[in-house]
């Protein structure tokens, strides 16, 4: 499996790759409550640890019946077994006692010799029988009659025919009675467990033979009866009274167990006890697992206990075991449950973050999940929406632009159309005033230029007139002063007269621009023609006037769609006004300076740029501001009117959609770049005004 | 035989106990046929020398004056536990108050005052009591067998040892039963056998019972060499003694007082006060004849009573 979120943007590169670090997961999850991986996992472990818990206590609850019953049932044979072994030692006893019952006593006892010698091989009989039964240590021999014949001991010196009367002792009667006799337990000297066992011979003449039996000797038994580790057998007497134990001190401490439950309960049951009590406290205080059996015929009881702790210590083992195996098995499990999650969570994600991004707006955004499943079907499907999307902003886009351009084109457009309206507006509102003006202003100029010059010619008539009269001198020197401050008055009256005739004309001409069809035009012609009619009229006006006269024209310049008269105007304007700068430069240059004019085209594709340049004395900067407003001039009163530059402006940029621009520096040179069309634009001004 | 299996202190304390012995004659020292016993059975419940377990041997060489010296020398080598030979020794253990183990020879405990009951002794004191009392008529009756014509026994016991004396007291009265008259042979002191052997030479008796303590046992050798000579029966109270050259011995079986001892000091070294643990009563009385000794003083043994002997050495 692989998964990634790639995006073809260099930013998307630096952001998480996948949502597994937690670093995105947080700064994007603050709603999310509880994450999914979390449910996940826990989920998982939960189903797991309650399988496995509920397997392992089902198997602990059978596990430990089933041992506790085992244990019951072994430490109930053992316990049976014991018994059996103890009530062994006691017929053994009782056989080995047989022996000395075989032969009858005497019915009379007869102090003589040949009794002293029946004795003395029962005395020998029964010293051997001391030697062979060590539990026995004294043994008394009883006649039929009940008087003691005989008492063979360990520590005490035999007696032979003591007489004493045992004939109502129950030893004697219960023997009698009964073939044998089971004396109660009794402690010598409140330490030593005994018993008194008789027996009672076969015949009826052969007395009865009583046997002191050290229960010590019972030790031998019971501590070599083994149960488990720590556990122990001991053997309990009818009062409850501690018998034997492994713990000899115990036995020899004549210790009383009727306190402990499980003994008053084994004692009322006649030996054996009740289940409910195998769990129970013993002697040394410690929790036993303890059963029980009756020892027959003697009336006691055998226990058999072995400490809890031991007993279920396989339980414990194995319940340790089973928690090992919890243990790991949730290991295994949160470990399996956080693998399963992140092939599970870490698609989704992925596919969280690819979603996020691209409603983000980041559409380059591709989710790329190798699970081959319904997910990667999902990533595959969000990728196809991004890449759909990419798509449709990607053209959206496009369109916006394209509109815009267009937008913008119209805008351009309508606002040339604006400009060029308004400059029509404004010129031929400026061409009717100034017609209008000429008009008026002309016939009254008429007047006073014809009549001025009417009026020198008749100065020359009154001079002629007078040189007739008789004059006096005087008078005629005045009147010749007087005729000839009138005839400087009247030159002047004509000069100025000329003048405003020539701005009347020049407005004239103004107003008439426009005029003419306009059409496919030789450029490096009008050019030419320009320059030679300029140069022509300039010396033509002063004769004096020279110029060198540079010509770089591009052969390829070709043909431009123009009003020929118009742009021939506008050249003769910038021509003259070259021509002007450069001759104002000579007067004040050293000799030696050469005016110069220079004119150039240059086929620029669908434009054709002309050049004029002078190296004229320039146009400082305040002056190039201003230099194609209308009757702005810098030349003397008389000599321009400030409508050739404004006029050429109009020409060039608003009937022919071209552009006029200036490059100077003072003192040095002027160009005039012009740009025209070779096509006029659509819808462009089809002619001029009249 | 075990009492309760290894005890877990013993197995996993770490610590290592001391234990002492002190006799007044000769130590039981790690060899001698005891010392082997209580090795051995300590062994076994998880007490085992050059790991966890010392041994310091005394004796007081028959010099009982040098009993209370001696387990004062034990107790400043910190045993853990004494065990303990004869009345004087148990006496100087009390004093000492020292955690004592009797193996044998101390008499009836509770006849001299030296505990309170069997089954709750008390005190520091705890071991194998002694039936020597009663057993000395016993031994009395078995010299009788022995010699069936026997009126009257000298009997050697020690004057100054209490638990010797009440013996002498209960033997007196049981020869008295038996028809036998008791020459007392009380002696202090090693010269006072010679006095006894002359009063012995004077009045002769039918035969000796010798009632074993420090000061017999040291002199044992004049003793067997006197019967000998006088081809008189005599009759000990230890096994060892008749092994040794005496003719026929009856008591308490010293193995298996040694044995029940150790385990009583295993008992102590796991924790339990001696006070707590009862007495106990040895169970076997082996009766032990020295057939070449016999031989050697020229007695004949009834057969009878050779039948019933548990070791006969020849």
């Amino acid at each position: 499996m692989s998964i990634s979120v790639h995006s073809d943007t260099p930013q998307t590169g630096t952001l998480p790759r996948t949502a597994g670090d937690g670093v995105l997961s947080e700064e994007m999850g603050g709603g999310i409550r509880t994450r999914l991986f979390t449910k996940y996992v826990a989920l998982f472990v939960a189903v797991v640890a309650v399988a496995l818990l509920a397997n392992g206590l089902f198997e602990v609850f059978f596990y430990y019946r089933e041992h506790k019953a085992a244990l019951i049932r072994v430490q109930h044979e053992q316990a049976e077994a014991a018994a059996a072994k103890i009530s062994q030692f006691v017929k053994e006893i009782e056989s080995q006692l047989g022996w000395t019952t075989q032969l009858p006593w005497p019915a009379v006892r007869q102090p003589d010799k040949t009794d002293q010698s029946s004795i003395e091989p029962r005395r020998f009989d029964a010293l051997r029988l001391l030697r062979q039964v060590p539990a026995i240590t004294e043994l008394a021999q009883v006649d039929a009659t009940g008087r003691e014949r005989l008492r063979v001991s360990r520590l005490a010196m035999d007696a032979v025919d003591s007489g004493i009367d045992l004939s109502d002792d129950p030893k004697f009667t219960q023997a009698v009675a009964h073939k044998i006799y089971y004396g109660p337990v009794y402690f010598r000297r409140e330490s030593e467990p005994y018993m008194t066992l008789a027996l009672a011979g076969a015949r009826k003449d052969a007395g009865v033979s009583i046997a002191e039996v050290n229960l010590k000797l019972i030790w031998d038994v019971v501590s070599q009866i083994k149960v488990g580790e720590h556990g122990h057998a001991y053997v309990v007497g009818p009062e409850g009274r501690l018998i034997a134990h492994p713990d000899i001190s115990l036995v020899l401490r004549n210790t009383d167990l009727s306190g402990l439950a499980q003994v008053r309960a084994a004692l009322a049951g006649g030996g054996a006890m009740p289940d409910a009590l195998q769990e129970a406290t013993n002697i040394q205080g410690q929790k036993v697992l303890t059963t029980s059996a009756p020892i027959s015929p003697l009336g006691w009881t055998m226990f058999v206990e072995l400490p809890v702790e031991e007993a279920y210590a396989a339980l414990y083992a194995s319940l340790e075991r089973l928690a090992i195996v919890l243990l790991g098995a949730s290991i295994f499990a949160v470990l399996a449950g956080i693998f399963l999650a992140r092939r599970m969570v870490g698609p989704i994600q992925a596919l969280r973050t690819g979603a996020m991004r691209i409603g983000g707006g980041d559409f380059a955004q591709r989710i790329s999940i190798k699970t081959g499943d319904e997910l990667e079907e999902l990533a595959n499907q969000f990728n196809h929406m991004g890449e759909r999307l990419q798509e449709s902003y990607a053209d959206l886009e496009h369109k916006v632009e394209q509109r815009t351009a267009e937008l913008r084109q119209s805008l351009d457009d309508l606002r040339a159309a604006q400009d060029r309206l308004v400059q029509t507006e404004k010129l031929a509102s400026l061409g009717q005033l100034t017609a209008g003006i000429a008009h008026e202003i002309k016939n009254p100029l008429n007047f006073v230029n014809n009549f001025s010059s009417v009026s020198t010619e008749l100065i020359d008539e009154l001079n002629e007139v007078l040189q007739t009269a008789t004059l006096d001198g005087k008078t005629k020197n005045e009147v010749d002063e007087l005729t000839g401050m009138l005839r400087g008055n009247l030159e002047k009256v004509v000069q100025h007269g000329k003048r405003a005739d020539s701005i009347v004309k020049n407005m004239l001409l103004h107003s008439r621009q426009g005029s003419g069809e306009h059409r496919a035009t030789e450029v490096n012609a009008i050019v030419e023609e320009s320059l030679n009619l300029a140069y022509h009229g300039a010396r033509a006006e002063r004769p004096s006037f020279n110029v060198t006269l540079e010509r770089d024209l591009d052969p390829t310049a070709g043909m431009a769609d123009i009003y020929p008269q118009e742009i021939t105007r506008v050249f003769l304007n910038l021509i003259s006004n070259g021509f002007y700068a450069a001759a104002k430069r000579k007067e004040s240059a050293a000799e030696g300076f050469e005016p110069t004019l220079r004119a150039a085209t240059k086929n620029l594709g669908g434009r054709v740029e002309i050049r004029i340049r002078d190296n004229g004395t320039g146009i400082p900067q305040e002056v190039r501001e201003k230099m194609f407003n209308p009757f702005f001039t810098t030349k003397p009163a008389g000599e321009g009117t400030g409508l050739g530059l404004s006029m050429s402006h109009d020409i060039v940029v608003k009937q022919h959609g071209g552009t006029i621009a200036v490059n100077t520096e003072p003192g040095v040179f002027t160009e005039f770049i012009i740009t025209l069309p070779r096509a006029m634009a659509a819808g462009g001004p089809s002619g001029g005004k009249t | 035989m075990s009492l309760l299996g290894p005890s877990p202190a013993a197995a996993e304390g770490g610590r290592t106990f001391h234990l002492g012995t002190l006799t007044p004659i000769t130590p039981i020292t790690d060899t001698s046929p005891g010392g082997k016993i209580l090795i051995k059975v300590l062994g076994e419940r998880g007490f085992k020398i050059d790991q966890n377990l010392t041994f310091e041997a005394r004796g007081a060489q028959g010099d009982v004056a040098k009993l209370p010296a001696l387990i004062a020398e034990l107790k400043t080598r910190n045993v853990d536990a004494v065990v303990i030979v004869g009345y004087p020794t148990a006496m100087a253990a009390k004093a000492a108050g020292i955690a004592t183990v009797a193996a044998s020879g101390i008499g009836d405990p509770v006849e001299t005052k030296l505990i309170e009951s069997l089954a709750h002794p008390g005190g520091q004191i705890t071991g194998i009591s002694d039936v020597a009392a009663t057993l000395s008529a016993k031994r009395l009756s078995l010299l009788k067998d022995m010699s069936p014509k026997l009126t009257k026994v000298a009997m050697l016991w020690n004057k100054d040892d209490l638990g010797m004396t009440t013996r002498y007291q209960a033997s007196a009265k049981a020869a008295q039963a038996l028809g036998l008259t008791v020459q007392a042979l009380g002696v202090r002191e090693p010269d006072d056998f010679d006095e006894a052997f002359s009063v012995m030479n004077g009045d002769p008796p039918d035969g000796i019972l010798m009632v074993a303590d420090a000061l017999t046992i040291l002199n044992r050798k004049r003793v067997f060499e006197f019967a000998a000579v006088r081809k008189m029966p005599a009759i000990y109270e230890n096994a060892d003694l008749a092994r040794d050259g005496g003719l026929m011995s009856y008591g308490a079986d010293v193995p298996e007082s040694f044995e029940r001892a150790a385990a009583l000091v295993a008992r102590i070294f796991n924790g339990a006060k001696p006070g707590d643990l009862p007495f106990e009563l040895p169970t076997r009385y082996p009766l032990v004849i020295n057939l070449k000794t016999a031989k050697a003083t020229g007695l004949e043994i009834p057969p009878t009573l050779l039948a019933l002997a548990d070791e006969v050495i020849e």
